[in-house]
């Protein structure tokens, strides 16, 4: 469903009507149940924007350094620290959002040579991490630790997505975050995320 | 025949209440529709927590079933909830099922985008018990301990500005001076819903909204004068620590002279056409904030009840967030209670909420349409189904939810 550029009257109508119906009929129907994502007006196309070439210089590690960004690594969202939504990446400590694909992700200067890519949804309860859109509560990366800290209940992941701290008010709590592979020339400030 | 009755009414019920939906509500109502302030059935003077012998023996009385009938009148014998003279205890305690946390999608291992909604969940959500300690007329030493059941900790608080202990000291000598409350508890800040959900207090932009959250609780002094039936004056002064952790700015709580206040001033009209034409009108506005400005909350409200029929009512706030306001709310409520018998009681509400942050030309936008029951199948039990469509700038999702809350 499109909707960011839509009149949000119509959408309170739409949500309004959908609600009166729902509160009429639902009591008999379980599939009153739904969900509808909206698109985003500058989403980027799904995933794998590959060349076809040089499988050498795609897949690598998590905080790759040095590769040819030259060349197109298969899969991968290139990046560059130009980009004024990233220039934050140029001190270390820093993070910025972006466009990986159709995902959000968050990029984390976690040294002169290394940036880490995690996933910008926190797997605790799903809620956004990452300097992303609006959210007012992004989460700290702790350059002692090398790990990301969720703001919402404090789940704590190092840079290889382990968790390392479960939320205080969660201790059962016990999944990684994914991390996406990075590959980054320091020189040039120039990189991919890849998948 | 009765007895018949009874069960078609609660069979009925279930199913409805098994196909209804998520998280769940309370209102003002009762205050609302009887027309008595809130001290008459808690010892809170803004509501909430401990019930007072008259709170206690009404819900004795709410029920579907009585205590006789479900073999249960043990449960019934005692007249009061004092367990000696001068001190009373209480609790609640809440299980609820729901779906949390918010909908997303991702990108599986075929490059499919996929669209992940929460599980649903059983989450053990409130297990807290009250005392209150008279040691004299005019003093009331209330205490109450929020423990985490979901966490099997002690004390674990899911929102920030939580806490789990809170205690204060009433000095209620007379109707003709003001009360005055100290210690830790919450500030009698706009109209006081038990449901934390509600987007009165909720900042748009953040994907969990709840800006003041359930349990929120500050050290300080509030005197409550009500001279007259219609009238109520609240006026307070505290030390906003964790009005600094639920706002998520350090700032509020860093300077020495750090301190929040609360004004608030409530119009009890009365209209009166007759035998059971009996209306309740509650009037109000409150403002909280702390001396510099880093966050203040301004709310209006208004509503109307009628005896043993419902109520309604309309809650405006506004919100201001950063001491030169990087970020304002605007969020209003509509609630509406029918009630069908003492013990099975209709709610539906309407809430929006916007946030506009400063050089941001687009306002953040969340939505909620709820609808649900209070059914008292025997008393000091709740059932509250709930159907519950939640709508943002990124995705809408209904749900269904239902709590089971125990109280005594
Ligand atoms: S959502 Fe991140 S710790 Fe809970």
């Amino acid at each position: 469903m499109s909707s960011t550029d839509e009149d949000p009257q119509l959408l309170s109508r739409r949500a309004a009507l959908k609600a009166l119906a729902a509160v009429s009929v639902c009591p008999l129907v379980a599939s009153c149940e739904f969900v509808e994502i909206k698109d985003d007006d500058d989403e980027a196309s799904t995933t794998n924007q590959s060349s076809g070439n040089d499988q050498d210089a795609g897949h690598g590690t998590n905080g790759d350094t040095g590769g040819d960004t030259d060349t197109v690594p298969v899969d991968g969202t290139p990046f560059s620290l130009d980009d004024p939504e990233l220039e934050a990446l140029s001190e270390v400590g820093n993070q910025a959002c972006f466009d990986h694909g159709s995902q959000e992700v968050i990029l984390v200067r976690a040294s002169d040579d290394e940036i880490v890519a995690f996933e910008q949804v926190c797997p605790h309860q799903g809620l956004p991490m990452g300097a992303c859109g609006n959210n007012t509560q992004p989460a700290k990366w702790d350059q002692d630790k090398e790990a990301i800290v969720c703001q919402w209940h404090g789940s704590t992941f190092n840079r290889d997505g382990d968790l390392i701290e479960a939320p205080p008010t969660d201790s059962s709590f016990d999944e990684p975050i994914r991390v996406f592979p990075v590959q980054f020339d320091p020189d040039t400030g120039e990189g991919y995320v890849l998948n | 025949m009765r007895s018949m009755r009874v069960l078609f009414a609660i069979s009925t019920l279930l199913l409805v209440g098994l196909a209804w939906l998520p998280e769940a509500t309370s209102l003002p109502r009762m205050s609302a529709t009887s027309g008595a302030p809130c001290t008459t059935c808690h010892f809170n003077s803004d509501g909430g927590g401990l019930r007072s012998e008259i709170g206690w023996g009404t819900a004795q009385l709410t029920g579907a079933i009585d205590h006789e009938q479900t073999g249960l009148s043990v449960l019934s014998d005692r007249s009061t909830n004092r367990v000696l003279d001068w001190m009373a205890v209480g609790g609640d305690a809440r299980i609820q099922m729901a779906r949390l946390g918010i909908p997303r999608e991702t990108v599986d291992d075929d490059g499919e985008t996929v669209t992940i909604t929460p599980d649903r969940e059983i989450i053990p959500m409130q297990l807290q018990p009250y005392i209150a300690i008279m040691p004299h007329d005019d003093l009331t030493l209330h205490g109450s301990y929020a423990a985490g059941p979901s966490s099997g900790e002690w004390c674990s608080t899911v929102y920030a500005g939580q806490t789990c202990a809170q205690g204060h000291l009433t000095w209620d000598p007379s109707p003709r001076v003001p009360t005055f409350r100290a210690g830790l508890f919450r500030p009698s800040i706009g109209m006081r819903h038990d449901d934390h959900t509600m987007l009165t207090h909720a900042d748009a932009s953040r994907p969990r909204p709840t800006v003041i959250p359930p349990n929120y609780a500050e050290v300080g002094v509030e005197a409550s004068y009500q001279p007259r039936h219609w009238l109520r004056l609240d006026a307070g002064a505290f030390q906003p620590d964790r009005l600094a952790d639920a706002v998520g700015n350090p700032e509020i709580s860093e300077a020495t002279t750090a301190a929040a206040y609360l004004a608030r001033a409530s119009y009890f009209p009365r209209f009166d056409f007759g035998p059971d034409k009996t209306f309740y009108g509650w009037v109000g506005a409150s403002v909280y904030g702390d001396v510099d400005n880093h966050f203040r909350a301004d709310q209006t409200f208004v509503g109307m009840g009628w005896l043993d029929r419902g109520s309604v009512m309309f809650e405006l706030a506004h919100l201001s967030f950063g001491s030169d306001t990087e970020r304002r709310a605007l969020n209003a409520a509509g609630i509406l209670s029918v009630e069908f018998t003492d013990w099975l009681v209709a709610e539906g509400r309407l809430e929006q909420a916007t946030t506009r942050i400063r050089d941001v030309d687009d306002s953040i936008q969340r939505r909620a349409a709820v609808a649900g029951l209070q059914f008292y199948p025997v008393p000091y039990l709740k059932l509250r189904p709930e159907y519950r469509i939640t709508d943002t700038d990124d995705w809408t999702m209904a749900q269904y939810a239902v709590q089971l809350h125990l109280f005594y």
